[in-house]
């Protein structure tokens, strides 16, 4: 505990760490780190990252010539951590709605009452630029799903996965999953009943396999009695074969279940439950389903009917029952906090560790290149001050693809230009740079 | 100014004046002449903003004394290795080696943390509580901008679920306000953190109420979006000083009336008006000033106003941008009510920074770690944590002694109940953390948590976690978190 709370003098020369250098060679010796590989934790070893991957891991790693070398003094090194549901690089301010990109909210241009985002793509919307991506990934997170938000919509969309380096290409999977909903929010959608929303996703999901099944034979022009349009079906084809996971935000035990039953019509589709607050209490039959669940941890109220056994317990019981569990929703940077939170009330340090890095990676499709820290993968490294998962911890260094990322955002400019508040009579803070 | 105030309560106390409902008081006997005077007067009409009494009374609790814990007094200090003895709802004395009185319950807290209980001065539970379904939105009476004459407590649901959240949270003492889309939303309401079967039976004994005003954004939207002023930060600031003037002439009336009742004339007593009272209050010290603002630069301008209808502002809520203006937030007293790191979901909020709280408390002036959410305030310990490790990171080295005062005694003493409560020092109310681990850390949680010395959350014992009737025979009744 009380090492929590002692900077060491390393910490302090961590800061003066400067601006990006691309695709250094880079050595972290004297690491604790934090593989995820099998839940092993290496001390002492060393991380040799060149290009933009990880070369080498362990205690006996040679150094070769012309890499920087980076003394972790023992200190924490974990792969840089991953969300499993933020609005990165599509939204800028949240109450200014002309830069929000995340969502098509209600039917105009659709041709049914009831919204199919399904051919709705977040990708090309994507800012790098966004000036809470340096924001999220100084705090340690690399690599972000970017989600589609329609709230009027019972599918919202195609999302994606990305890195959140320097970077004009940060996009490692697109169409990474669809995003549907079901539960009390879908049946205000469907019209007033959750059962509506069920006949519509299931048509949905029909017509999509008639589609795929009628192949090159498929028109552009829908069926006159079909619900989808021929665009929307084709862009849901994906989903019925398995190649694009359906990420189903659903709260209610009992909506979960129903949930689950996709899998016997649809053999091989690819389920992920988010928000899931009351998943813990069917945990048993989501861990034999194969499905992983993104919480947001700190939804621990009954804020609804559809949450009324909402617990803070509920990734310690979904890690138990063999569930893979993620994090997502609020500040990417704070799912991090979640996962301490989740490690305070029940799970265990190595699940909470994995919930940020190997089970989004596999659940989303990038776990061949990302997730661990093992010779092969993309090097994602974040060097800690502390333990990864405590409020009072926060990176000394942050690599992400092999490049040093500066530890600078918005936010750590404004707080230069303020730290001191003396002579701004003299020179306005406009002129501090 | 504050020689301004002063004179102000002076007379509030020599009128008797303290808060809402007209009640005839009967003139004192025992001056025979004046009494032979009072006999042909109206007896006197004073506004009592008390007309709603606490109801609330301490859990019954045994003399307890926790020992060997590191104690964190709230007032700067940490005793390692310290003990802390509670008597009759109160600090009876906080250091090392003390002795048990008979009878008391011995805690050993070896290894664990005591703290003053947390205190938010901005949450929602009761009027926005949960589940958050329309038919319980009570937290904004949003149909006119100045709505000062509505108060909270009376929307207070005490069987919101998001009260034994707090409570296990480390939460002791909370202020319920109402929200931010009015220039004058209405009063706001000081609770103990226990259950009642009325908000009565958790109201604070003889804490001010609070006013809820509103900067910028919210204000503007939402009358705006209606066609109606305000629409702009100019409509805001005009609203503002409307209120002050005409609240000013009101008050000009009744103290013209007191006047005259002093001086043994027969005067007849101004038409009450709910929402001048509200305001009146504020004049006369008797409410305290709570204003939702993020901006620096309103912030600033809003101080003037204060000046110029001379009254306080107690604090500022979220205060996002305080940490470019601390010098003035220093000079006026004013304290600023911060989350640690909510940024950006605003054009007002664009400029959040993760030092705003550790920047205001190292300029002097007075800084609180608040909520304004039913989940956030499960975790204050958790936000101070942040912000404090993140000004140490960048060289502000502030001892977790002194920063739980964001937590506790600021709050307090921005509630005006800081000699009552906020630190553990002999004779204040036993509101008591203890701890399983040091509270800054993720780790820690809320082991046993006392107010007034009863044990209202017990991590260990299910007898001693609150149950809400609402979450009776719901699937999540028997979860403590």
């Amino acid at each position: 505990m009380r090492n929590v709370l002692t900077y060491t003098a390393t910490a302090i020369v961590g800061l003066t760490m400067g601006v990006a250098a691309h695709a250094d060679n880079i050595a972290i010796t004297n690491g604790k780190v934090v593989t995820v590989d099998n839940g092993a934790i290496l001390e002492g070893a060393t991380v040799l990252i060149e290009g933009d991957k990880i070369k080498a891991v362990g205690s006996n790693v040679e150094i070769p010539n012309g890499f920087k070398v980076v003394d972790a003094a023992g200190r924490y090194v974990t792969p840089g951590f991953m969300s499993a549901g933020t609005n990165l690089g599509i939204s800028e301010v949240g109450a200014v709605s002309n830069t929000n990109d995340g969502g098509v909210n209600g039917s105009r241009g659709v041709r049914t009452e009831v919204p199919f985002r399904t051919s709705f793509k977040i990708s090309p919307a994507l800012n790098p630029k966004a000036t809470h991506i340096p924001i999220t990934r100084i705090e340690g997170v690399t690599r972000a799903v970017v989600s589609p938000s329609g709230s009027d919509t019972l599918f919202a969309g195609q999302g994606a996965v990305i890195h959140l380096g320097d970077s004009w290409d940060l996009i490692e999977r697109d169409g990474a999953m669809m995003v549907a909903t079901y539960g009390n929010r879908s049946s205000s959608v469907a019209g007033g009943s959750r059962a509506a929303a069920w006949e519509y996703l299931t048509t949905a999901l029909n017509e999509a396999a008639q589609a795929d099944r009628r192949g090159a034979r498929s028109t552009p022009n829908r069926e006159r009695d079909s619900l989808l349009s021929a665009r929307e079906a084709q862009a849901l084809i994906p989903v019925v074969k398995g190649d694009m996971p359906l990420q189903i935000t659903v709260n209610r035990a009992s909506d979960i279940l129903q949930v689950l039953k996709l899998k016997n019509e649809y053999r091989n589709i690819d389920l992920i439950i988010g928000s899931g607050q009351e998943a813990w209490m069917v945990a048993d039959q989501i861990a034999a389903a194969g499905v992983p669940v993104i919480l947001d941890v700190f939804n621990n109220l009954p804020n609804g009917f559809d949450s009324l056994a909402a617990t803070l317990d509920s990734a310690g019981r979904l890690e138990k029952a063999g569930v893979k569990v993620m994090f997502g929703g609020g500040q990417p940077r704070l799912n991090i906090q979640m996962a301490g939170n989740a490690v305070a009330h029940g799970m265990s340090w190595n699940g909470a560790i994995e919930a940020l890095t190997v089970n989004p990676a596999m659940a989303y499709g990038i776990g061949d290149s990302y997730g661990k820290i093992k010779v092969g993968m993309d090097a994602d490294v974040v060097l800690w001050d502390g333990d990864p998962l405590d409020v009072t911890s926060s990176p000394d260094m942050v690599v992400i693809q092999g490049d040093e990322i500066a530890l600078e955002s918005r936010q750590t400019k404004l707080r230069d230009r303020y730290m001191s508040l003396e002579g701004l009579k003299e020179k306005p803070p406009a002129y501090r740079k | 100014m504050l020689s301004k105030l002063k004179r102000y309560s002076a007379l509030a106390v020599v009128t008797g004046m303290t808060m809402a409902a007209v009640s005839p008081v009967q003139a004192q006997d025992g001056d025979s002449e004046s009494a032979d005077q009072a006999k042909e007067r109206m007896p006197l009409v004073r506004i009592d903003h008390e007309v709603y009494q606490s109801t609330y009374k301490a859990m019954p609790s045994v003399p307890t004394l926790i020992r060997n814990a590191t104690v964190i007094d709230g007032a700067g200090g940490m005793i390692e290795g310290g003990d802390v003895l509670m008597v009759d709802g109160k600090i009876q004395a906080v250091g090392r080696g003390l002795n048990a009185p008979a009878g008391a319950t011995v805690i050993d807290a070896d290894g664990k943390y005591v703290t003053p209980g947390i205190i938010d001065v901005h949450s929602h539970l009761g009027v926005y509580p949960s589940p958050g379904v329309n038919a319980h939105s009570d937290g904004n009476e949003a149909t006119q901008p100045n709505t000062a004459e509505v108060w909270a407590e009376h929307a207070v649901w005490p069987q919101d679920p998001g009260f034994e959240r707090a409570a296990a949270g480390g939460v002791t003492v909370l202020q319920i306000l109402p929200g931010s889309a009015n220039l004058f939303g209405g009063r706001g309401v000081t609770l103990k953190n226990v259950y009642g079967r009325s908000y009565l039976d958790m109201k604070y004994p003889g804490a001010k109420q609070g006013l809820k005003m509103a900067c910028g954004e919210n204000p503007k939207r939402v009358y705006g979006s209606r066609g109606r002023s305000p629409a702009t930060r100019m409509g805001n600031f005009a609203g503002y000083r409307a209120g002050w003037q005409a609240a000013t002439e009101y008050k000009a009336q009744w103290d013209k009336y007191y006047a005259d009742y002093e001086a043994g004339k027969d005067p007849r007593p101004p038409k009450r008006n709910l929402e001048m009272d509200t305001l009146m209050g504020v004049l006369n010290g008797d409410i305290l000033v709570h204003n939702h603002c993020y901006r620096a630069d309103e912030m600033v301008t809003i101080l003037d106003i204060a000046k110029e209808f001379n009254y306080q502002v107690k604090s500022f809520q979220h205060a996002v941008e305080s940490y470019k203006i601390a010098d003035h937030l220093k000079e006026s007293g004013t304290c600023s009510a911060m989350w640690a790191d909510w940024y950006g979901f605003k054009m007002e909020a664009y400029d959040g920074i993760r030092e705003n709280i550790p920047f205001v408390h190292k300029a002097g002036a007075c800084a609180i770690v608040h909520s304004d959410s039913a989940t956030g305030i499960q975790r204050l310990n958790q936000e101070a944590a942040k912000a404090w490790s993140d000004a140490k990171k960048v060289g502000i080295d502030i001892p977790m002694e002194e920063a739980w005062q964001w937590l506790s005694l600021n709050p307090a003493k921005s509630l005006e109940i800081d000699d009552e409560t906020g630190s553990l020092e002999a004779g204040k109310n036993a509101d008591v953390v203890i701890w399983t681990a040091n509270p800054f850390s993720v780790y820690a949680k809320a082991e046993k948590v006392f107010v007034d010395g009863a044990v209202t959350f017990d991590l260990n014992d299910g007898s001693k976690v609150p149950v809400a009737d609402f979450r009776l025979g719901h699937p999540g009744e028997g979860d403590a978190k």
